[in-house]
C-alpha cells in the first residue's frame, strides 16, 4: 500500500512535467499544424543550459529562467528562420525538426557528454517531508516541481479562456483563415505560439530534471511521452493534454513499478488504438488529417 | 524544321529511355565491386544494402502511396531478433529464418490495418509508436531479448560448402536479395497496383470514385513496406551476428527516413542513394568529423529546404538541363515539345 501511494504521487508529479512538455506541442500543433519532433530535444536542451547556468551562478531559479529563455529565442529562430522556407508542408515541417533533432542531440553530446548529470535544488526543497499517512518519507523537490506544474498549468488555462490573446490563439486552432480575415496578424500569433511552446518545453526541461534525470536519450522518451499524451487527449486541447498526462504518468509509473518488462510498450498500445479507433483524441473535436 | 531533326530527336528519345537504366546499372557494378572488394568497404556495402532493403520498403509506400512510416527500424529488429530468439529456443538456422519470416508477414498482415485507416502526419505518429512499442519490447523484456546486451547469433544458415559464417558468401546472399527486390519492386511500381498507389497518392478520392479499392492498395503497400523491413533485418542478424535494441531506436527509424528523402522519394534509386550516403556518414564520415550527426543533420534540413526530389530529382533535373541544351540546338520547332516529363518524385513535401 505504502509503495502504491508513493508510485501514485510520482505518477503526478511526472504528470506535472509532462503536461508542460505536451501543453506546448499541442498548441504548436493545434495552431500552426506542425507536428515539432524537436520538442524532446528542446525539453533536454533547456535542462542542459540550466545546468550550465546553474554551475556558473549558484542560483537554480537562475537556471531555471535561462532554459526557458534560451528555447524561447530557439523557437524564435526555427519559427522566424526555418518554417518559412518549408512551403507550409506539413509532412517538410516534420522532417525538418526531425532534422534538428539529430543536430540537437548531437551538439548536446558534444558540449555535455554522454553521462547523465544532475540538478540540485536550493535549500529546503533538497530536503524531505514524512508524510502523516503511514510514514512517507518524499522529497520536497517533488512537490515543488508538482506545484509549480499546477501554478504554471492555471496560468496557461487563464491565458489562453480569460485573455483577448488567449481567445486569439483558441480562434486559432478552431478556424485559421478566419482569424486573419480579422484582420488579425497571424504571422505574430504563429510566432507568439511557437515561441511559448518551446520556451514550455525548455521550462519542464529544468524542472524536469529530478524527475526524468538530465541524459542523451531522455529527449525520445519525452518527445514519445507527449505524443501519447496529445494524441490521447486530442491534438490541438489544452484540456486533452491535462486528462492525457494524468493518463500517461501514472500508466508510467505503475507500468515501470509492476510490469517492468513491457511498461515502456504498454504505454503506446493506448495511442495506436486511439489513432485507429478515435483519431480526433478523446476530447479533441475535429480530425487531425 | 530543320533537316535531321526528327533523327537527333529519336537518339535523344531512346537516350531518355536509356540513361536512368544505364546509370543504375553503373551504380550497381561501383556497389558491386565495393560489395566485393575483400576489403573493410566490404562490410561498409554490405550495411548500404541492407539498409537500402528497408529504405525501399519505406519508399514503396511512402514516395509511391505517400504514407510515410517512422517505425520501418522496428520491424528491421522483428526480422533480427525472430532469427534470433528461435536460434535461442533451439531452432536450427534455416528454421529461425523461416520463423522469422512467418513473423514478419504475420506483423505486416496486422500492420497493414494500420495504413488502411490513417494517413498523412497521423500514419507517421501511429507507425512512430509502432516502432517505439517494439524499441520498448526489445529493450525491457529481457527474459526474452537479453535486454541491451541483446542476442548473439552463432548458427548460420548453410547450403553445402556455401555457409553464412563465410563473409564473402554473406556478401553474396546479400547482393542476390537486394538485386531480386529491386527487379520486384521495378516490376511492383510499373503494375496496375503500382500505378493505382502512385494515383492514391496524388488524388485518393479521384481514384476511388474511379472505382479503385484504395483500402486494398494501401493494405498490400503496407504489407510489402514492412516485410521488406523485415528481410532486411533477416539479413542484418547474420552480416552482424548480433542483434541489439540499438538497432531499433528512434534514431534509426530517423536514418531510414533520411535515406529515402536525401535519396529521393519516389524513386526506385533513390533509398539505394540515400543509404551510401547515410552508411558513409555513419561509418566513413564520422572518422574524421566527430559531429558527423550534425553535419548529416544540416543537410539533411538542406535537402528539405532546397531538394525535395533529394538526390535522385537532383539527377533528373540535371539530366533535364542536359536535355534543354542540345535540344535547344534542333531549332525552336522542337523546342515547342515537352522535353521529359516532369518528376515524379518530390512532390510529397
Amino acid at each position: 500500500m505504502t509503495e502504491f501511494i508513493v508510485q501514485t504521487i510520482n505518477g503526478f508529479t511526472l504528470a506535472g512535467v509532462i503536461f508542460l512538455v505536451s501543453s506546448g506541442f499541442t498548441l504548436i500543433f493545434g495552431v500552426m499544424r506542425v507536428t515539432s519532433l524537436m520538442h524532446g530535444a528542446v525539453f533536454l536542451l533547456g535542462g542542459y543550459v540550466a545546468y550550465s547556468v546553474i554551475g556558473a551562478l549558484h542560483n537554480f531559479f537562475w537556471g531555471l529562467a535561462a532554459g526557458t529563455v534560451a528555447m524561447g529565442a530557439l523557437g524564435l529562430l526555427v519559427e522566424r528562420g526555418l518554417l518559412p522556407l518549408l512551403r507550409h508542408s506539413e509532412f517538410a515541417e516534420l522532417l525538418a525538426t526531425l532534422g534538428l533533432v539529430f543536430v540537437i542531440d548531437d551538439v548536446s553530446l558534444a558540449i555535455w557528454g554522454g553521462n547523465p548529470l544532475n540538478i540540485t535544488l536550493p535549500g529546503v526543497l533538497n530536503d524531505s517531508t514524512t508524510l502523516p499517512f503511514h510514514g512517507i518519507v518524499y522529497p520536497n523537490e517533488r512537490f515543488f516541481i508538482l506545484g509549480v506544474s499546477v501554478v504554471v498549468a492555471v496560468a496557461l488555462y487563464a491565458l489562453l479562456r480569460r485573455t483577448r490573446v488567449g481567445a486569439i490563439i483558441r480562434a486559432g486552432v478552431d478556424d485559421r483563415e478566419m482569424v486573419s480575415a480579422l484582420g488579425i496578424n497571424v504571422r505574430v500569433v504563429f510566432s507568439a505560439v511557437f515561441v511559448l511552446g518551446t520556451a514550455l518545453a525548455g521550462f519542464a526541461g529544468v524542472l524536469g530534471v529530478p524527475v526524468v534525470g538530465l541524459a542523451p536519450g531522455n529527449d525520445v522518451t519525452i518527445l514519445l511521452l507527449a505524443l501519447a499524451v496529445v494524441v490521447i487527449g486530442g491534438l490541438g486541447s489544452y484540456e486533452g493534454a491535462l486528462l492525457g498526462s494524468v493518463i500517461i504518468a501514472l500508466a508510467d509509473v505503475y507500468g515501470t513499478a509492476y510490469f517492468p518488462a513491457v511498461s515502456y510498450s504498454v504505454l503506446f498500445i493506448p495511442l495506436v488504438v486511439v489513432l485507429l479507433v478515435r483519431p480526433q483524441g478523446l476530447l479533441g473535436r475535429r480530425s487531425m488529417a | 524544321m530543320m533537316p535531321g531533326s526528327d533523327a537527333r530527336r529519336k537518339i535523344l528519345a531512346t537516350t531518355d529511355k536509356t540513361a536512368g537504366p544505364l546509370a543504375g546499372l553503373a551504380a550497381l557494378v561501383v556497389i558491386a565491386i565495393f560489395l566485393l572488394s575483400g576489403t573493410y568497404l566490404s562490410t561498409v556495402f554490405e550495411d548500404v544494402l541492407i539498409y537500402a532493403i528497408a529504405a525501399m520498403g519505406l519508399d514503396f509506400l511512402g514516395g509511391y502511396g505517400g504514407l510515410v512510416s517512422l517505425g520501418q527500424a522496428g520491424f528491421l529488429g522483428l526480422g533480427a531478433y525472430g532469427v534470433a530468439i528461435a536460434e535461442v529456443h533451439g531452432f536450427g538456422p534455416w528454421a529461425a529464418v523461416g520463423i522469422a519470416f512467418g513473423v514478419v508477414l504475420g506483423a505486416a498482415a496486422v500492420t497493414g490495418f494500420v495504413a488502411v485507416r490513417v494517413s498523412g502526419i497521423t500514419y507517421v505518429i501511429t507507425t512512430l509508436a509502432i516502432g517505439q512499442i517494439m524499441w520498448g519490447l526489445s529493450y525491457q523484456w529481457t527474459s526474452m531479448t537479453g535486454g541491451d546486451n541483446g542476442i548473439p547469433v552463432t548458427t548460420m544458415p548453410s547450403i553445402g560448402s556455401f555457409t553464412l559464417s563465410n563473409q564473402q558468401d554473406v556478401e553474396v546472399t546479400t547482393l542476390v536479395v537486394f538485386l531480386v527486390v529491386l527487379v520486384l519492386l521495378m516490376l511492383m511500381v510499373r503494375s496496375p497496383f503500382g500505378l493505382s498507389l502512385q494515383g492514391m497518392k496524388s488524388n485518393e478520392r479521384r481514384l476511388r470514385a474511379l472505382g479503385y479499392q484504395t483500402a486494398v492498395q494501401r493494405y498490400l503497400g503496407c504489407v510489402v513496406a514492412t516485410t521488406l523491413a523485415g528481410l532486411a533485418g533477416i539479413l542484418y542478424v547474420f552480416a552482424n551476428f548480433l542483434i541489439s535494441p540499438s538497432a531499433l531506436e528512434f534514431s534509426q527509424d530517423g536514418f531510414l527516413v533520411l535515406m529515402v528523402i536525401l535519396g529521393g522519394m519516389g524513386s526506385i534509386w533513390g533509398p539505394v542513394l540515400g543509404s551510401v550516403v547515410i552508411v558513409l556518414f555513419q561509418q566513413e564520415v564520422s572518422i574524421y568529423v566527430s559531429r558527423w550527426q550534425t553535419l548529416m543533420g544540416a543537410v539533411f534540413i538542406a535537402a528539405v529546404v532546397y531538394t525535395p526530389g533529394g538526390i535522385a530529382g537532383l539527377l533528373r533535373a540535371a539530366h533535364r538541363v542536359l536535355h534543354r541544351v542540345t535540344l535547344g540546338r534542333l531549332g525552336d520547332a522542337a523546342r515547342q515539345e515537352p522535353a521529359v516529363s516532369p518528376a515524379s518524385g518530390g512532390d510529397v513535401l
